[in-house]
């Protein structure tokens, strides 16, 4: 087993006195990750994947040190910095045969002597955006635990480094956020798919979405719409969306893919995202939340509403205000409506309260009604939502 | 004034309902059967969680299950910080992936939403709630952990009521009579199964709570349970603290440890004695999706699965829920509006008995180090939040915000510390006695009275690995190498 040199265990080892044999996490509560935060140790174990393609899995294995002045040690297991790679802890014997050490502080998972423990760490770089990615650092600590009753911890930081070199170049991005798509609204964009290496043929797109039932499943998107354009030496993905009658209202979560003829059978994939949101949209969303005030002070809010159904000139008037048992209280709140200057669909609603309410509780709620002017007898509710504290 | 229709009223019942969509039960007898409460179903659902049924539970061998979310030891973290890329988490992709994958029956929030007992943990406990308690993927159950008990019992209980999450204390009572909404338990009727879930504290202030033994806790908050319920244990601390649980009876069929032992949920679910042991991570980086089974008596986790919470490198704000990310920037202008950069200032001792003075004080009698720290990022670390605020890259204010300013200034939080700087301008920057404590008695002693030594740990409170994830001391010390001179 190859050993640390001294001087760096020294650094390297925290007496954990009093820690039994599975106390991984001692005071956790006053901050297991801020111990580590605190503390700083030599690098121990460096490693460089390089420049990965786009697409493919790397997988090492990376030899860490044992104290040679320790007992047995357990591997606990490996914060990092990052989420990028998946990690496994390998024990391997002398004759070769190799066991996974379940980062729990069990003798069976404890690296005696002759045997090596390897850091085993995985990149799936297919689960990236298809786009290069500059050469990023990677720090983390292995946790290592003696197998003894009185256990001594040993923290051994390791460093990777790697990159992603996407064999397809695509503008504006590698991820299509729709943002906020209005029911009634529509959406276009062009991407442009360019091979690294040369001429590429791209296939034809197929738009897919998982099922929200089952995660893992995709299926296809009956509303998103692809279609691709060949070139001389470059493909035009023409993207469009228009919520269907069925999709619900909130996030959504799609892909675009296309299969290509560059080396290993690479699928080039375009993350699509978005939120349908209704025609009647409320800025900030939802309702006038004073957050927590004195309710004995007067206060304002601000909201904007705007109507995305085409071509309409959105004109809202004031319908009444009522708290949450349905009393008039627009003598302590004053709405005024006012257009936004260019765009024509959207009004700033301004509401004023005087400070004057004197509430039961800590929670005030309340509602806004409004009508659209050409439809006075369809109710749009703006709920008031605020906490009171004395200041 | 016009009364509103009743279509409006309608409206505004079951909004009002959907914003509270969060069954009661009182302690220890009553069940919220969830599949008989009108929640205000999303379109397209048929489950008043809002999520669908899925066709899978319709399971030919009549497996009871449960499909478990799990999250937990949140500790304020509303989102990424966005000083450094690829963080995970967030509050606002959280409510996205609750609500575009529905793959659960029961969301659980395991508890420690904050770190503290100032009033910025308590604005953001007020942000934290509103999400968890969100119409379109509202939280069934949130545990109480001893990081929440570090705020004022009072506000903490009035901000569990105002909010009506059912929150879980298995194991606390409270001493005084304060408003103190949190349940022994929680039960819930799902498709194809019954959940009771029970949370322990195992730590709490003396002064304002009764703590139970975990035995007596848990055979409380147990009690007439149902043979063929799932009886779920969130527990907070230690691992071993989680483990510590499994000779309660009658016997858990899962135990959910929330704390720090695990930053991310390890890739497999572990067990202890049997019973499926798990761990859901800190920060909200990742849910954690499990499928609980009972197969000839015994509990199992048929499916595993931890959902990484990553935002896109290229579509900024992309795959987050758009009013959450509003909820939380309102939370940000609120800070602003209650001047909490003030009201945080000052609050704690300082770090040593001498004052701060400002690093322009340093200059005379050490020229060459004042000259390196002039050069350094630390001199500018003010303009940085200023520069951030108005380009655009935050549209909240940021130089505001207290856990931006702690890492941009001197001594904030402490007496005599930064307060703002129009207040206090020596102390904005990263300046001399951030690092080397308050300075004004060293420099009255001339030099005598000398000041803390400084190691690595002093940059990593900063410079830690959610925020400065590349921070290497032996590369970045050279960037603002100095000695006494």
């Amino acid at each position: 087993m190859r050993a640390l040199p001294t001087h760096l265990l020294a650094s390297l080892i925290l007496l954990a006195s009093g820690c039994s044999g599975d106390s991984a996490d001692e005071a956790s509560d006053s901050g297991f990750t801020s111990k580590l935060s605190q503390r700083h140790s030599p690098i121990i174990v460096d490693h460089k994947f390089g420049a990965i393609p786009h697409g493919q899995s790397v997988e090492a294995d990376l030899l860490i040190p044992m104290p040679e002045d320790l007992g047995p040690m357990i591997p606990l297991g490996f914060q990092r910095n990052c989420s990028c790679a998946r990690h496994q802890f390998v024990i391997v014997a002398e004759d070769g045969r190799e066991r996974i050490a379940n980062e729990r502080p069990e003798p069976r998972f404890a690296v005696r002597e002759g045997e090596k423990l390897y850091l085993r760490l995985s990149l799936h770089t297919a689960e990236l955006e298809a786009q290069d990615l500059e050469p990023s650092i990677v720090r983390g600590e292995v946790i290592l635990q003696e197998e003894a009753q009185l256990a001594r911890r040993v923290w051994v930081t390791v460093k990777f480094e790697y990159a992603v070199e996407s064999p397809v170049l695509v503008k504006p991005s590698a991820h299509l956020d729709l943002g906020e798509i209005a029911r009634s609204a529509s959406y276009r964009q062009m991407f442009e798919l360019r091979g690294r290496a040369g001429k590429t043929t791209f296939g034809q797109p197929r738009c897919l979405e998982p099922d929200p039932m089952h995660p893992d499943e995709w299926r296809i998107s009956s509303d998103l719409k692809a279609t691709i354009e060949h070139h001389e030496d470059h493909s035009i993905l023409y993207v469009s969306f228009q919520p269907s009658p069925e999709r619900p209202e909130g996030p959504m979560r799609m892909s675009i893919d296309i299969e290509t003829d560059l080396p290993d059978d690479y699928l080039f994939r375009l993350p699509v995202s978005g939120n349908v949101i209704s025609d009647i949209q409320l800025s900030p969303p939802g309702k006038f939340f004073f957050g927590t005030i004195d309710f004995t002070k007067p206060a304002k809010q601000f909201m904007v509403i705007t109507d995305h159904r085409p071509n309409r000139q959105t004109e809202f008037v004031e319908h009444g205000i009522v708290d949450a048992s349905g009393r008039d209280i627009s003598e302590h709140f004053k709405l005024r409506i006012e257009g936004v200057p260019d765009r024509s669909n959207s009004q700033q609603l301004s509401l004023e309260y005087d400070g004057k309410l004197e509430l039961a509780r800590s929670r005030f709620s309340g509602t806004v009604y409004l009508a659209r002017r050409d439809q006075p007898g369809e109710a749009i509710p703006v709920e008031i939502l605020g906490f009171h504290k004395a200041r | 004034m016009r009364r509103p229709t009743s279509t409006g009223l309608a409206i505004l019942a079951s909004y009002c309902l959907c914003f509270l969509a969060i069954p009661s039960c009182t302690e220890g007898s009553a069940e919220a059967h969830l599949s008989k409460l009108d929640l205000g179903e999303a379109p397209g659902s048929s489950s008043a969680t809002g999520a669908p049924q899925d066709p899978a539970l319709q399971d030919p061998e009549n497996t009871p299950r449960a499909r478990l979310r799990l999250s937990g030891q949140l500790e304020g973290y509303l989102e990424p910080c966005g000083c450094a890329s690829a963080q995970l988490g967030g509050l606002a992709r959280r409510s996205f992936t609750n609500q575009q994958d529905r793959a659960y029956d029961l969301l659980i929030e395991g508890g420690n939403l904050g770190v503290g007992g100032s009033e910025l943990d308590l604005f953001k406990l007020m942000t934290i709630l509103q999400v968890l308690s969100s119409k379109e993927s509202p939280y069934q159950a949130l545990g109480i952990g001893p990081r929440d008990l570090e705020l004022d019992p009072e506000s903490l209980g009035e901000y569990l009521s105002i909010f009506d999450i059912p929150s879980i204390a298995s194991d606390l009572r409270p001493k005084q009579g304060q408003t103190w909404p949190a349940k022994s338990q929680v039960e819930y009727e799902l498709p194809s199964a019954k959940v009771r879930i029970a949370s322990l504290a195992l730590r709490a202030p003396e002064d304002a709570y009764q703590l139970l033994s975990p035995e007596e806790a848990w055979r409380s908050a147990m009690d007439g349970v149902a043979d063929d319920c799932f009886r779920i244990l969130l527990v907070h601390g230690s691992q071993d603290d989680a483990r510590n649980q499994s000779k309660l009876e009658p016997r858990p069929d899962l135990i959910v440890s929330i704390g720090a032992s695990h930053a991310e949920p390890p890739s497999t679910a572990d067990e202890v004695d049997g019973i499926p042991l798990v761990f859901p991570g800190i920060h909200g980086r990742y849910l954690l999706d499990i499928t609980l089974a009972r197969v000839d008596g015994k509990s199992q986790i048929r499916r595993y699965r931890p959902i990484q919470l990553a935002g896109s490198r290229t579509a900024k704000g992309a795959m987050e829920d758009k009013n959450m990310q509003a909820v939380i920037r309102q939370h940000r202008f609120d800070v602003k509006e209650a001047a909490l950069r003030e009201v945080i200032a000052e609050t704690k001792p300082r770090r040593a008995k001498s004052e701060y003075i400002g690093s322009a004080a340093c200059a005379g009698c050490h020229p060459a180090a004042s000259k390196a720290w002039r050069e350094s990022k630390h001199a500018h670390a003010w303009q940085t939040l200023e520069d951030a605020e108005s380009s655009g890259r935050y549209d909240w204010p940021v130089t505001f915000y207290p856990d931006c300013i702690a890492c941009h200034t001197v001594g904030y939080g402490e007496v005599g510390g930064f307060v703002n700087p129009e207040k206090t301008p020596a102390l904005l920057n990263v300046g001399c006695e951030q690092c080397h404590g308050p300075a004004l008695d060293h420099i009255a002693s001339q030099g005598k009275t000398l000041l803390g030594p400084v190691d690595p740990q002093t940059c990593t409170s900063c410079h830690n690995l959610e925020q400065s994830p590349d921070f290497d001391y032996a590369s970045k010390w050279k960037l603002i190498e100095h000695g006494l001179k």
